[in-house]
């Protein structure tokens, strides 16, 4: 038994191998429930990875509970922000501590290592759009939320450069959406596969049939994230216009007014945003032409009002799915989706395109 | 928030029940006060474990051992000092939780691990009128629905597929699979050391079908002349091993040394399958001390195979522990978190598979096998949760056309990553919220017992709790009551003492969950039908065959229900449901529970 390894942890952590990493009882313990579903592999190889978290909103204090919970080895969390706790959002789960005022990300510190005091945690307090390409270099992934279209697509060109795994998200109310670019993903995947059973060797009279396991590897190549946001739509045929979820586009509106006021819609203007919000989707219609055959139009309007608020629920499956993926993209198990995951709260839809 | 209950139509200051406050109830309180619901009963019995920790993220390594309705409260608390919370450390069976309890409530959300909590809490909400969000998850499956009286589908709608059983002889004499061992070092803990269940009997079965086919001359008389179908009298194990003080080298030798040999005396058995080799303490000595399984030095400690040898000294280690801590606390439930109980099953289950040259296990592995264990993890809780939040909000607006069915898929299907469908509509024949629920049950009333039919038909595969139980004769003849010691004196008796027999309708009712359901018999003496045992007619549950890869979606069956006097209303884990897919409607459905701390089949 390794009871009294924890001591020893951290001369271990300098070793590289991943295969060499081991765990305490301590670990073994609390990890216990998804080393059994993702295999103690896949554990070393999170123990063993550094994530920054860029933005203390709703959507990003999901995302860093979850990898927190899971054992990676360090999370940073990036935020410029105070907190004010008279404003409770998604993120209040991750903020009590915090007096007003303070660093937002710092105050996001303290309840982390309550979650889980086997993790590091720190905080950084800087604009993202200030951070040198060396910055994120120290990260296996990286994960921005709340930030407006060419910030994401600035910081997505920084880590591919540094060959530094990408994903953003963004919730707006009733709606999120999840980019990824895990450049050129390889990764493995159990698969059962119909053995016929020889144990022992007998003849036994009705053979049983049995799953048995291979573990086969694949590839998954990913593009870059402003593939996803500039991509053109203009030259489907209508019969590939109709394939298309209309859900996918209420995103693409929402990003883009973000990427032109620095913000997504507000109750205090919500009139005046609900109007501007119309607008761009009728600009993204145009230029993706996407009204064909005598329809009025492709993506819903008046959908203002389902957006002005950080909605927990919404964060928490955002904050899931984007997880999920940070854990395929640095287990290396399972396959990642590829690229673009829109949720649409109103409608119940949960939409994967791969777009390039 | 003060805009979302304006856009909700100020429904979010309704009063709402949480029945689990384990890995999806953590989350989903969260998400409640966060999004403004803040009027919250939470009900949880269990007490925190450090494998929670991964996930239930209201509770810390420092409130191990609390109670989690409680903690999750103060927890709550502190990001939302304006909630109003009632926790509850209590079972959602105890009598308090009656139909006018749930009738407080705008709303139920299910947050559970078990399925004998959510058929109870369904039947609670149909009675109340209640509408009831249902959930579970399994690794990174999920599923969510709304339940609504006479509008959708009912948790009992459709049959769940049982936990898979092993026949007793395969389990005593013959087994081929190391859960075969599992069960069988299990029901050898509860000989020892626990409560007596004939059901767990481990000895060597004489009445094993297979020594009685065809010629009845080969039945008495195998070929070295030993008699199996007239074993040596024998006391019963516990008192046998209490004769010899719970001496673990003798205990060893008798159990995989001479039952061995006996075993093989039944010659029959052994015509098509590899003979066991019995296994003596003294044989041991000669055993390598390294395991013959090979080992994958990636793992964790627990995740070695023992040799042998290893699992000898284990074994009497173990039984000396568990005989000591018996003496002390009185009769032993088997506990996968207790590490004696662990161990003793450990080592048992793979000095038998040696025996019968099975593949031998870790302790880990042995672990879920035994224990049940549904893998778990935050980010399926943390969506799942937020998926009941958002049936939530159109449920307290009223907007119950508008709800949805959703699952989460291992991969996206047809560019989804969670299928979701309207509520499917009930079940007309359902046995629980039909107008006049009516089940079938094929029995042999010659000889099938009053009590068998309370015990296995009404509380275990009917889930009530205290049925009443008459005669549809126009006479209103009582054969059970819930009022203790009534008709105790039916209890021994066969049905067809009542003159119950064939297409008789049995009246039965559970008064705490408002549920009535008539019970027709069909008798029959076909076969070699056990006499305790029933068949529902109709109502088969059939496990659906696998898809031939794991693809798209997993197949997970897991667990059953536990036996009823372990009865818990609250999750463990919160989480730890089964997801089947019912391949020809492209769902997945509600099928099984994953209590993690109740034993595999028997």
């Amino acid at each position: 038994m390794a009871t009294d390894s924890q001591s020893s942890l951290d001369t271990r952590e300098v070793t590289t191998s991943i295969s060499q990493v081991q765990f305490s009882q301590a670990e073994a313990e609390v990890y216990d429930r998804q080393i059994r579903l993702w295999g103690v592999e896949a554990q070393k190889r999170l123990r063993s990875a550094r994530v920054l978290v860029s933005g203390v909103c709703g959507l990003g204090a999901e995302i860093i509970k979850n990898l927190v919970l899971a054992g990676v080895k360090s999370v940073t969390i990036l935020d410029h922000e105070s907190y004010d706790p008279e404003s409770v959002s998604g993120a209040g789960f991750l903020l009590y501590h915090g007096e007003t005022g303070e660093n937002i990300a710092k105050v996001a510190v303290t309840r982390c290592q309550e979650l889980n005091p086997m993790v590091s945690v720190e905080a950084q307090q800087d604009r993202l759009d200030t951070k040198s390409n060396e910055f994120f270099s120290q990260f296996d992934i990286v994960c921005v939320t709340n930030a407006n279209k060419s910030e994401l697509i600035r910081v997505n060109q920084i880590c591919r450069s540094l060959n530094v795994k990408f994903l953003c998200g963004d919730t707006f109310g009733f709606y999120g959406f999840m980019a990824s670019d895990l450049l050129n993903h390889s990764y493995n995947e159990e698969v059962l596969k119909v053995k016929a059973d020889t144990s022992l060797g007998n003849e036994r009279k009705r053979r049983k049939m049995e799953n048995e396991k291979f573990v086969e590897i694949h590839e998954e190549q990913f593009t870059p994230i402003s593939n996803i946001f500039n991509h053109s739509w203009e030259h489907l045929t209508n019969k590939q216009i109709l394939r298309l979820n209309y859900s996918v586009f209420i995103l693409l509106a929402l990003i883009e007014f973000k990427e032109q006021k620095n913000r997504g819609p507000k109750y205090e203007t919500l009139e005046s945003d609900s109007t501007e919000l119309d607008e761009i989707a009728t600009q993204l219609e145009k230029k993706h032409n996407l009204v064909r055959e005598g329809k009025q139009k492709f993506i819903p309007r008046g959908l203002a009002k389902y957006t002005p608020m950080d909605l927990s629920p919404i964060c928490a499956i955002l904050g899931g799915v984007i997880a999920q993926e940070v854990i395929k993209g640095l287990s290396g198990k399972d396959q990642p989706l590829n690229n673009l995951f829109v949720y649409n709260g109103i409608d119940s839809n949960a939409i994967v395109e791969k777009i390039s | 928030m003060e805009y979302l209950n304006t856009l909700c139509n100020g429904s979010l200051s309704s009063r709402v029940l949480v029945v689990g406050a384990g890995g999806i109830g953590c989350e989903l309180v969260k998400n409640l006060v966060l999004t403004g619901v803040c009027n919250i009963d939470l009900i949880d019995l269990d007490t925190i474990d450090v494998s929670n920790l991964n996930r239930q993220f209201l509770f810390q390594r420092k409130h191990v051992g609390k109670s989690k309705a409680e903690v999750a409260k103060q927890s709550a608390l502190k990001f939302n000092p304006r909630a109003n919370i009632t926790a509850r450390h209590a079972s959602v069976f105890d009598s308090e939780y009656n139909v006018d309890f749930f009738s407080q409530f705008s709303l139920v959300m299910n947050a559970l691990d078990n399925r004998t909590a959510r058929n109870h809490v369904n039947r609670m909400c149909l009675a109340a009128n209640i509408p009831l969000i249902e959930s579970g998850t399994e690794g990174y499956l999920g599923q969510i629905t709304v339940i609504i009286k006479g509008k959708s589908e009912c948790y009992e709608c459709l049959p769940k597929a049982t936990q898979k059983t092993f026949p007793g002889c395969t389990i005593r004499n013959t087994p081929s699979e190391p859960i075969h061992c599992i069960v069988w070092a299990k029901h050898l803990f509860a000989q020892l050391f626990g409560e007596y269940d004939a059901d767990q009997e481990v000895a060597p079965d004489a009445h094993d079908p297979e020594l009685q086919v065809t010629d009845p001359e080969c039945n008495t008389t195998s070929a070295n002349g030993i008699e199996p179908s007239a074993p040596p009298a024998r006391v019963s194990t516990r008192d046998w091993v209490g004769s010899i003080g719970y001496d673990g080298t003798q205990l060893f030798n008798k159990l995989f040394s001479e039952d061995i040999k006996y075993l093989l005396s039944m010659d029959r058995l052994w015509q098509k399958r590899r003979s066991p080799v019995p296994l003596s303490w003294e044989d041991l000595r000669d055993l390598p001390s390294n395991s013959d399984t090979p080992q994958s030095t990636q793992g964790l400690e627990e995740q070695r195979v023992w040799s042998i040898k290893e699992c000898g000294d284990v074994f009497v280690t173990c039984v000396s522990k568990l005989k000591q801590l018996m003496e002390k606390d009185g009769d032993l439930v088997w506990d996968k978190d207790d590490p004696a109980a662990l161990d003793f099953v450990t080592a048992t289950a793979n000095i038998r598979s040696h025996i019968f040259a099975i593949q031998q296990k870790s302790r880990f592995d042995v672990k879920s096998m035994a224990g049940n264990i549904i893998p778990a993890i935050a980010s399926t809780n943390a969506i799942v949760a937020g998926l009941i939040v958002m049936e939530a909000l159109k449920v307290l607006q009223g907007e119950t056309d508008r709800c949805r069915a959703t699952f989460l898929l291992r991969k996206p299907s047809c560019k989804k990553l969670f299928s979701s469908l309207s509520l499917p509509v009930p079940n007309p024949n359902c046995y629980v919220c039909s107008s006049q629920p009516e089940a079938t049950i094929k029995v042999n009333a010659n000889s099938f017992l009053l009590k068998t039919l309370e015990e296995k038909v009404l509380k275990e595969r009917f889930s009530m709790i205290a049925p009443d139980v008459e005669i549809d004769d126009g006479k209103g003849t009582i054969l059970i009551s819930s009022e203790e010691g009534e008709t105790e004196e039916n209890m021994a008796w066969p049905l067809a003492h009542f003159n119950i027999g064939n297409n008789d309708r049995l009246k039965c009712d559970d008064f705490m969950q408002n549920f009535q359901l008539v019970l027709i018999i069909l008798h029959t003496e076909e076969g070699d039908m056990d006499p305790a045992s029933f068949e529902v007619v109709g109502d088969v549950p059939k496990p659906e065959p696998e898809p031939s890869n794991n693809s798209t979606m997993e197949i997970v069956t897991v667990n059953q229900i536990g036996k009823q006097k372990r009865r818990r209303a609250d999750s463990e884990g919160g989480e730890g449901e089964v997801c089947e897919l019912d391949s020809k409607r492209a769902k997945v459905s509600v099928v099984s529970d994953g209590s993690e701390d109740e034993c595999i089949a028997y």
